[in-house]
Order: structure tokens, then C-alpha cells, then sequence
């Protein structure tokens, strides 16, 4: 038998009933639509906070402290309290580290604050004037902290645009006071919206200078009662120079912390592309996850029509006697049967395709709690539904395939 | 004499049914000529079926052989038997078996579909059922056609390859007697004017009368097998008086003709 002949006559088996093929497809469609959806949030997640990320700059790097160890065994990164304010100065200074532009040393403290009978939660970043300048931050209202601040250690907080909404509407707050840990610190300026991600949304924090942060609103110092850093975000003079900007860094924190030629370092430094590899593993695990979760809808999917080409080949079992009567061959049956099912699985397969991308256009920039979606949908996320879906057309049509090829055609042709 | 067309030699075929064992033929000996036209009759559970299916190479004899124009078929595979029925095998069924969303030339069609040939299928369709006088239903389904209609389109189906062998299995059983009739003369009609070797099974004896021949079967065996030489021509006995001149006292033959149902 011809391929095509095969193809017509699959495809007018699957017309002869269309409600049972609507509904048999109707579980490959959610099936692959929801594959396809569901990866494109992941996906739409994994870019944005790629995207976020490489926004700040390609020629970032971040110094962190090592892990502490206790009886042998290493804590988290960057459990050590060992930078401090000064390291952050002296990695600026060109005389050493003539890769590096500049440094924005940096602390972090999750607290509350509370304004005019309001509060919310928040981290309140320790930063100098210039990490604005490093992350690329800018200004709605108000002005920067200023190296006088830092000095001073003045009670002044810049608030994200979130957090400055959330507390004072959509007027200009500067001036104001906001409450953090009882203290009252006054409004300067508010940061222009940026977004969130799936990973903490930067309009949530607020800044604060480094030194009130750290003798104000958490407290452990050095031996030496220097400030300790929990970051320090260095800008290399530029893309090409990360790597001689890391050795440079590399080698003066190891004068700088007296470290032993073969002791291993007190700390950490990592560069932007770094932390983006690293997100997106863990990114790419969420986005395969989500995809499994939507496959199982897919593999019920495949079930169902399993279910129905059993049902189809118990039906037809006269009429697979009467081909096997005049010439048919087992595996012209077998071929029948199975692009019936791969043809049921296709089609749904491609209908899933097109309600998937509906759907993912449709929820691209939709809100949802305090998280804005946003679905990229890829040509390699499509792909696989669709050789998926004609996998489990394949996979799940052959049993019933088989079935019918094996029937005895004089048995066949008896049955009522 | 040259090759026979069939030539079964001692078939057996046995069903196995739980514990019990059924011997549908018991060493059946059969030996038919090419141009033959013969009719099987038999009383029920006789093993005129099951005698049918092996020389419809549908199934193959449990022990024995069963050389069709010469080849022995008994121990082919089942992709040649699935061969030979399409090349050289037509069948007839009582209950006609067309597929109901089929028109009647696409059903027809079907044994070509099969088949090496892809071109002039449709004409090759066409032109078998002219031969059966049915050119003018081509293009309608099963269900909007009369039983006698149905079965001409089953004889067309048949003969659509140019079979040398068509094999009717009670062909006029679900007919009325002026249906029969006319299935019985286009059955003789391709017996006479094409050549084709022709077998039925029968109970009716003026059906059987038709043939030239008259196989009579009894617990999976022939027992008797006559030559009509001279006699009754159809529609010479009309189908609602006994036949007397039939070879009534054939074992197991029901000696009463049915009448129209």
C-alpha cells in the first residue's frame, strides 16, 4: 500500500468519528499547550533575569569574602567577615589595581520600615556614593548619598520606587522621615523603577550610607574596628580587563589580608558572567521543571489516545478482516493504525503549538501578584513539543497497532 | 492432465477450543481443475468453511498440503498468503463484508490498493463493476444499496484483480430467490465467458445445481463427488418447487429447496 494511500485512509478513519478524534485531541492540545506556555514563562523568567543581570554591566565583577571555617568544616560564601571598607579604597586606587574604574562596597540588613502609620519589609543596602554609578542605578527625585553622608554617617535613606509607593503614594517623599530599626532617617531621593524578577525585585530596597548602616542598623565589627563589607562591586575599566582587574584584586587583598604564599584566599571574586552561568542553572532546573510538570498532561494525553485506537481497532475488526481478506499485509495494518494515532497526536501536537503560543502572548506582561510575566517563546521549546507529541502518537499507537496486525483475518471477518 | 488449479491432499485442521479439540477437515482430498465451476454442500459444522478458508489461502492446514496451481501454500508465510489472496484469489462472502463508509467503486477498489498496481485503478474498478451491472451505483454507499446490489459489488471487488479463482462462501444466503438468481448467472457468466475457476458453498440445490460440479462434505471429509454432465441448465427449476431431480440423496443434503425469505 501506498504512503499515501495509507495517509488517506487514516485520515478518513479519524473523520469517520469526529467528536471522539475532537475530544482525543483535545488531550494532546492542553497537553502541548501547556508544555509550550508553562516554558515559555521559565524561559521568559530565565532571560529577564539575564537580561537584569547583563543590564548592570559586562564589566562587573564582585569581590565577597570566603567562607569561614569551623572545626574543618567550610560555611557558605561569604560567611567570613573579612572585607572591609578600606580593602573597597584601596581596590579603587589605580596605583595597584589599574584594571579596576571604580568600587561600590556594600552591606545588606532585612528590616522594616515604617512611615506615616505604614510599613513594609525591606532590605536596606550599606552602599557609598558610588554604587549608583556601578549598578546603574538613576534618580526620580531627590539626589545621591554623598561622600559627606558616608562620612558622617548621616541618618538619610534613598528609597526604591516600590517602597517610596508603597509608603508614601506617588508623591515626592523627599523630606520626609522614615522609621528603620526606631531610628528616623530622612527621605533624600527615590530611585526610578527598575522591576522585579523572579529573584527579589530591586524597587523593594532602600540605601542607606555604609557607615550608618553599619554602626546604626546591624553592628559586628573587625578586630581592627574597621567597617566589614558584605560586597564589594568593582567596575573594571572595561570588558577586556576583567581578568587582569581579577588577578590585580587577587593579589593586593592577599598583601592586604597577609595572607601565606600557599594559603588559599579569604575570599572570593566573581565577574558577572559568572553569577549569570550560575542563575541560569538553577534557572534552567525551574524551567525543565516546569516543562515535566506540563509533560505528565502531555503523557495523559498520550494515554487517551491509546484508549481510543484500542477502542477504534475492537470496532474495526471486521473491517481489518476484510483488508486482510483481499491482500492486506500485517504490517499494512500495522502502518494504518499507527499514523492514525500519529496523526491524532500530530494534530494535536500542532493545534497544541498554536493555542500554547496564544497563551503564552497573552499572559506576556500580564500581572500576577506582585510578579510581571514575561513568556519567550522559542523555536527549540516548540520543536520538542512536536516531536514529542509525534513520539507519544508512535509509542502509545502501537500496542493497538499491533493488535490489530496480529488479529486472525477468518476470526476477524466472523466478528459482529 | 496438466497442473490442477486446487489440489488438497489429506487436510486436516484442527481448533483447539479450552481442552477440547475440534477437527473442523479430517483428511480432506480435493482436486479441482482450472475452468471448474463446483459447489461444496454440506450440513453445518460439515468443514465446508473452514475447507473454504484454506483454499482462500486465509489459513493453512493444520497437517496435509494444499498445492495451489502447483505450489504448495501449506507452509507459506503470512505475507505471501497475503500475496497470493490479492493476486490470484477472489472471495465472496454470504454477508457481502463491504466497508460501509466506502462508495461501491472504492470498495472495489480495494483489493488494489493492495496490490503493485496504483494506476488505472479507478478504470480497472469501474470496468468490474459494469461487468456485475452495477456501473450505474459506482458512486453510492453499501447502506443505499439493495442486498443482491451489495453482493455484486462483493463479486466485483473479486474479480477486480482478474482472479483465477473466485471462492463464494454461501454468496445468495442472505438473498431472495430473484436476487439469487441473478448472482448465481453472473457467477456463471465469469465461470462460462472469463474462465475463472469457480467454488461456492451452498445449501440451496438449485443454487448448487448452477455449478458443474457438486462437492458434498461430511465431518470434515468429502464424501461425495458428482459430475453434472447434462442436466438441469438454470432458471430451468424455478426456485420455489422442490427439486426433484437433484442429487437428493447426497448425505446430509436438505432435500427441500428454500423458498424466497
Amino acid at each position: 500500500m501506498s504512503p499515501l494511500m495509507t495517509f488517506g485512509t487514516a485520515l478518513s478513519s479519524i473523520g469517520l468519528n469526529k467528536l471522539r478524534a475532537g475530544l482525543t485531541l483535545l488531550g494532546v492540545v492542553i497537553g502541548v499547550s501547556s508544555v509550550i506556555a508553562l516554558m515559555s514563562i521559565g524561559r521568559g523568567a530565565q532571560q529577564q533575569v539575564t537580561e537584569r543581570i547583563q543590564g548592570l554591566g559586562t564589566d562587573l565583577l564582585f569581590v565577597r569574602p570566603g567562607a569561614t571555617q569551623q572545626g574543618g568544616i567550610f560555611q557558605a560564601l561569604g560567611s567570613a567577615a573579612t572585607l572591609t571598607l578600606s580593602d573597597a579604597a584601596a581596590l579603587a586606587d589605580p596605583v595597584y589595581t589599574p584594571s579596576v574604574l571604580r568600587t561600590a562596597p556594600q552591606t545588606q540588613v532585612g528590616l522594616q520600615a515604617a512611615a506615616q502609620g505604614k510599613n513594609a519589609f525591606t532590605q536596606a543596602l550599606g552602599v557609598t556614593t558610588e554604587y549608583m554609578e556601578v549598578r546603574n542605578l538613576k534618580l526620580k527625585y531627590g539626589r545621591n548619598i554623598s561622600p559627606a553622608d558616608v562620612q558622617n554617617r548621616k541618618e538619610f535613606v534613598v528609597l526604591g520606587s516600590r517602597i517610596s509607593e508603597t509608603l508614601f503614594g506617588v508623591r515626592d517623599p523627599v523630606g520626609e522621615s522614615v522609621r528603620l530599626r526606631g531610628r528616623k532617617f530622612m527621605v533624600i531621593g527615590v530611585l526610578q523603577s527598575r522591576g522585579g524578577t523572579a529573584f527579589g525585585n530591586e524597587d523593594d530596597q532602600v540605601l542607606v550610607p555604609i557607615t550608618t548602616a553599619y554602626y546604626r542598623l546591624s553592628g559586628s565589627r573587625t578586630s581592627q574596628g574597621d567597617v566589614t563589607v558584605q560586597t564589594i562591586n568593582v567596575q573594571a575599566a572595561s570588558g577586556a580587563s576583567l581578568d587582569s582587574a581579577t588577578a590585580e584584586i587577587s593579589i593586593l587583598l592577599r598583601v592586604r589580608h597577609r595572607i601565606e604564599p600557599d594559603a588559599a584566599d579569604d575570599f572570593t571574586v566573581t565577574s558577572q558572567q559568572e553569577t549569570v552561568a550560575t542563575l541560569n542553572e538553577t534557572t534552567n532546573t525551574f524551567v525543565v521543571f516546569l516543562g515535566s510538570i506540563a509533560g505528565i498532561s502531555l503523557l495523559v494525553g498520550g494515554i487517551g489516545i491509546m484508549n481510543i485506537m484500542l477502542v477504534s481497532v475492537t470496532e474495526r475488526t471486521r473491517e481489518i478482516g476484510i483488508r486482510r481478506a483481499v491482500g492486506a499485509k500485517r504490517r499494512d495494518v500495522l502502518s494504518q493504525f499507527l499514523l492514525e494515532a500519529t496523526l491524532l497526536s500530530v494534530g494535536g501536537g500542532l493545534l497544541g503549538l498554536a493555542s500554547g503560543w496564544g497563551l503564552s502572548v497573552l499572559i506576556n506582561g500580564k500581572n500576577l501578584g506582585n510578579q510581571t510575566f514575561r513568556t519567550t517563546i522559542s523555536g527549540d521549546v516548540m520543536a520538542l513539543a512536536l516531536i514529542v507529541s509525534a513520539a507519544i502518537g508512535l509509542f502509545f499507537g502501537i500496542y493497538p497497532a499491533l493488535r490489530a496486525s496480529r488479529m486472525d483475518p477468518i476470526v476477524a471477518l466472523r466478528h459482529e | 492432465m496438466s497442473t490442477p488449479l486446487i489440489k488438497l491432499e489429506n487436510a486436516t485442521r484442527l481448533y483447539r477450543m479450552g481442552d477440547t479439540e475440534v477437527r473442523a477437515l479430517d483428511g480432506a482430498d480435493l482436486t479441482v481443475q482450472e475452468g471448474e465451476m463446483t459447489a461444496i454442500m454440506g450440513p453445518s459444522g460439515s468443514g465446508k468453511s473452514s475447507m473454504m478458508n484454506i483454499l482462500a489461502c486465509l489459513d493453512r492446514p493444520t497437517s496435509g498440503r494444499y498445492l495451489l496451481n502447483g505450489e504448495d501454500v501449506s507452509s507459506l508465510s503470512d505475507d505471501r498468503l497475503a500475496e497470493i489472496r490479492n493476486l490470484y484469489v477472489g472471495f465472496v462472502f454470504q454477508s457481502y463484508n463491504l466497508l460501509p463508509r466506502l462508495r461501491a467503486v472504492e470498495n472495489v477498489e480495494l483489493p488494489m490498493v493492495y496490490g503493485r498496481d496504483t494506476r488505472q485503478r479507478r478504470a480497472a474498478a469501474l470496468a468490474a463493476l459494469d461487468r456485475v451491472g452495477l456501473a450505474h451505483r459506482a458512486n453510492h454507499r453499501p447502506a443505499e444499496l439493495s442486498g443482491g446490489e451489495q453482493q455484486r459489488v462483493g463479486i466485483a471487488r473479486a474479480l477486480v484483480k482478474k482472479p483465477r479463482l473466485i471462492l463464494a462462501d454461501e454468496p445468495t444466503g442472505n438473498l431472495d430467490s430473484r436476487s439469487s438468481e441473478a448472482i448465481i448467472a453472473t457467477l456463471q457468466s465469469l465461470n462460462r465467458d472469463d474462465g475463472i475457476t469457480i467454488m461456492l458453498v451452498t445449501h440451496e440445490l438449485d443454487v448448487a445445481a448452477a455449478a458443474k460440479r457438486i462437492v458434498a462434505m461430511r465431518d470434515g471429509r468429502v464424501v461425495n463427488d458428482e459430475r453434472i454432465t447434462q442436466r438441469i441448465v438454470r432458471p430451468v427449476v424455478p426456485a420455489s418447487q422442490p427439486l426433484a431431480a437433484s442429487p437428493a440423496s447426497l448425505p446430509g443434503l436438505r432435500s427441500q429447496v428454500e423458498g424466497a425469505q
